[in-house]
């Protein structure tokens, strides 16, 4: 008897569990289609506001440029071209520059957009954007004045290698000041820039919605319709889980989505109605030395374990090999990068790594694992929960291993690990940056920035002093060369062994035509037009 | 009754004080504050200190907790979200009503489809629908709820297409993740009930019921039913107060605008103003819960009766 009910008990959970999973298989349909004319894009995370000037996030990246318009726009191939302001003119001394304004540009409020509210856009970014990124590029503008209607004068102290690249960024957007005094505190959930598109409506934690600009006639250069954008509203759905976002594009909820997971690009590449677009975010990821803590505060050392690092098998095993092997510090899409810096790379070579560690004075035990001074060799691998850094940690794990070098995984969320490694509380570091600018290596390798941003603890004079060169370098030419001789210098100090660069890409379903893609991943709605798939 | 009013209202104070004052404190040694999550990564330790003195972050423990504690008592203010700079008690509410909606929703329809089963499994033990019921209420209890979300999404949505994957609004943004949620729940209820059901069934004083002469259905409904109920009031109330708190899981697959997802992100953010309002909300609710399930005992058990209250 009761072996009986347990085998029916059996039978009924599995029959049950069948159906539920034959059910979920097989070819899916499509529902609800959004109505023509709209566009819709997933969001991972709900911008805290929309005020350029507060705190920054993914969100705000995402939704500002749509609503603001900045006084240049920065290409894919990182040069810069005219958008609210439509010529400019640098000072030989490059201590002034002189933006002549694009007239009969006004706000969503109607204000018109002249001198004195692009002074007051940065008067207010100065006063109030300390929580910003940009913060440093602003805070280096000694002072703006309005020359006439239509010319706004920047003023330096020094030369700002890094402003244009700072003026385009979409915290940089022209606000409307009238739009800033009635709304207050409120600006943030009421946002009046010159952009594309205004905000429609906000439903917190579920879509923001923004709807068509009507007098829009000042496009940036890289698309076609300088005019309102054909389409009438652009919907952005947060969406926080990534296996949601993929399924709610194949069920015709989304039509634009952000994708970096290898598994979710591939099972977007077998995708139909989705076309696949790579992007460039300027991403490296990196293995950074916490170089003032022993052993690792000897050069030999680092040189070793970054010899031990197989690249290839990293790409290959934890990326399904959807990703770029980097050698040099900086992302090989930011100007200063050179691919002949290939030749200074450290390599992977185990043979090398083990001579270097003898060197070092270690000696191989029993077991295999190197010791100096009764020291073993090996410590923690730090690293933030974002996939796929598990992966990639667990493949250097075992080729350090493979060479006698015994590492611990570390993982934190985000902000535990800037903490943690801020305060230089590791060994090693697996860590990331997107940047849109070569200064890049500053904000992470320079000395004055060791307990803030600087992380790896490196120090080197000679690099500090050519970093801060080229940052009040104007001439490309010359800035880039300056970035190519100091990265010689971080490769053979080997604070940081970079890695790769991983595939971006972003999904768009074909009922969604003529969208850009610009530089650091924006997806440009102005030519876009909804046709039946 | 006046008399026990009091003393829950009085513990209800304790245990808030108490609360409020355990989240500060844990939050204090949680690694990074607000000003870390704002200015991000990059920023240089000037625009860190700015900030942090801009948001008070830079005061000792105690006389952040001593503000708190005055502006809340006062003016009954919760303060500002140290991110978005909107009210404490706005984010929070308008989360709330969400979480109140999904939680209802799913509570009824665990209390209805568990007791039912829960009851045609008694009618016949260990007959086939009775196998057949608790075979898939333990799937119920042991399936985890993000795979059976993703099972629900490819089958309703992708497959079939009834229903939306994301988003809320119309009552069709409602059924996946009331489903989910209500699963593991409908499948507690049931079994509970159906143990519940199978004690009382064979107990005494059923027996004399019977054996008096009552009609069958009158001892199903005044002394079956009424009694095995009681130990599925004490699991819904506790069941109901975890749902209310908001169920972040379910929330973020589904993108449901609930508490959950809010309390989760000001974690991540060091938000400490939201985690507190939302920390206290839940406290609230668990408070008024406990104290509606003492009642509805009270009126279903004389024996605990005017005794309790």
């Amino acid at each position: 008897m009761v072996k009986r009910s347990f085998k029916s008990f059996l039978r009924f959970a599995f029959i049950f569990l069948l159906a539920l999973t034959l059910l979920a298989c097989g070819p899916f349909q499509r529902s609800g289609q959004p109505s023509d004319g709209v566009v819709i894009r997933a969001l991972t995370s709900e911008p805290s506001g929309l005020d350029p000037h507060g705190p920054p996030g993914s969100g705000q990246n995402v939704l500002l440029p749509y609503l603001f318009d900045t006084l240049v726009f920065r290409d894919v191939d990182n040069t810069y071209k005219p958008f609210l302001a439509e010529s400019w003119e640098v000072a030989p001394d490059g201590k002034t520059i002189t933006f002549q304004l694009r007239e009969g540009v006004t706000f969503h409020d109607g204000t018109p957009m002249d001198a004195q509210t692009v002074v007051f856009t940065f008067e207010r970014f100065k006063e109030k954007g300390a929580k910003n990124p940009l913060a440093g590029g602003i805070m280096d503008i000694a002072s703006i004045e309005a020359v006439d209607s239509h010319t706004v004068r920047f003023h330096f102290d020094q030369p700002s290698a890094i402003f244009f690249g700072t003026l385009s960024m979409p915290y940089a957007g022209i606000l409307s000041p009238t739009a800033v005094k009635e709304a207050g505190d409120a600006f943030a959930q009421k946002p009046v820039g010159t952009g594309p598109f205004k905000l429609d409506q906000w439903e917190p934690g579920v879509s923001i919605t923004l709807v068509r600009n009507p007098d829009y006639q000042w496009g940036p250069p890289v698309v076609q319709n300088q005019g309102p954008p054909h389409i009438e509203k652009a919907t952005f759905k947060v969406i926080p889980d990534a296996a949601t976002q993929l399924a709610a594009l194949q069920a015709g909820e989304v039509d634009v989505l952000f994708v970096n997971q290898p598994g979710q690009i591939l099972r977007l590449r077998e995708e139909e109605n989705v076309q696949l677009t790579e992007t460039t975010l300027n991403t490296l990821i990196y293995l950074g030395f916490n170089c003032q803590k022993a052993p690792f505060d000897d050069v030999r050392v680092r040189q070793a374990l970054a010899h031990a690092v197989n690249k290839t098998e990293i790409i290959e095993t934890a990326l399904s090999g959807l990703g770029q092997e980097a050698f040099a510090p900086l992302a090989s899409t930011l100007p200063g990068f050179d691919p002949k810096l290939k030749e200074y790379e450290l390599g992977y070579d185990p043979e090398k790594a083990e001579v270097l560690l003898a060197e070092a004075g270690f000696t191989q035990d029993a077991d295999g694992v190197w010791v100096r001074r009764d020291e073993k060799l090996g410590g923690i691998l730090l690293t933030s929960t974002r996939a796929p850094n598990e992966a990639v940690a667990t493949v250097m794990q075992s080729q350090f291993k493979a060479i006698g070098v015994p590492i611990e995984i570390q993982q934190l969320d985000a902000r535990a690990v800037i903490k943690t490694s801020t305060e230089g509380d590791y060994d090693l570091l697996l860590w990331r940056y997107d940047w849109n600018d070569a200064d890049v290596l500053n904000i992470y390798l320079s000395s004055d920035r060791i307990r803030r941003t600087n992380r790896v603890f490196y120090s080197n004079k000679t690099v500090d002093e050519l970093l801060e060169r080229a940052m009040h370098e104007m001439d490309q030419q010359a800035r880039n060369q300056i970035y190519i001789e100091t990265q010689k210098i971080i490769l053979a100090e080997a604070p940081w062994q970079p890695l790769y660069t991983p595939l971006n890409v972003l999904a768009i379903r074909d009922r969604v035509e003529g969208a850009v893609i610009g530089s650091m991943g924006r997806v440009l709605l102005n030519d876009v037009r909804v046709v039946e798939e | 009754m006046l008399h026990f009013l009091l003393r829950r209202l009085a513990g209800t104070v304790i245990v808030l004080a108490v609360v409020s004052f355990l989240t500060f404190a844990l939050l204090d040694l949680a690694p990074g504050d607000a000003a870390d999550a704002m200015v991000g990564e990059y920023a240089s330790a000037a625009q860190l200190a700015t900030v942090r003195c801009e948001l008070g972050l830079d005061a000792p423990l105690s006389s952040r907790y001593l503000r708190f504690v005055s502006a809340a008592i006062l003016h009954g203010d919760l303060g500002r979200s140290l991110i978005s700079g909107r009210q404490v008690s706005e984010l929070v509410i308008e989360r709330f009503g969400h979480t109140v909606t999904l939680a209802m929703v799913a509570l009824s329809l665990s209390l209805v489809v568990g007791t039912l089963t829960g009851i045609a499994a008694v009618a016949k033990p260990r007959g086939h629908l009775d196998l057949a019921v608790m075979s898939v209420t333990t799937l119920g209890l042991s399936l985890p709820t993000f795979w059976v979300a993703l099972l629900l999404i490819m089958a309703f949505s992708l497959r079939l297409g009834w229903l939306p994957v994301v988003g809320a609004g119309g009552p069709a943004h409602l059924v996946l993740p009331a489903m989910c949620l209500a699963f593991p729940t409908t499948a507690m209820v049931a079994r509970l009930m159906r143990a519940s059901l199978l004690d009382v069934k064979s107990a005494d004083y059923v027996r004399t019921a019977h054996a008096k002469g009552l009609a069958h259905h009158q001892v199903w409904r005044d002394h079956i039913l009424r009694n095995g109920l009681i130990p599925v009031i004490t699991l819904l109330g506790l069941y109901l107060g975890r749902l209310l708190g908001g169920t972040f899981i379910i929330e973020t697959i589904f993108g449901w605008p609930g508490l959950g997802r809010l309390v989760v992100q000001a974690i991540l953010d060091r938000d400490f103003p939201v985690i507190v309002g939302a920390v206290l909300l839940i406290a609230i609710i668990y408070q008024v819960l406990n104290f509606v399930v003492d009642v509805a005992h009270a009126r279903l058990d004389p024996r605990v009766g005017r005794g309790a209250l």
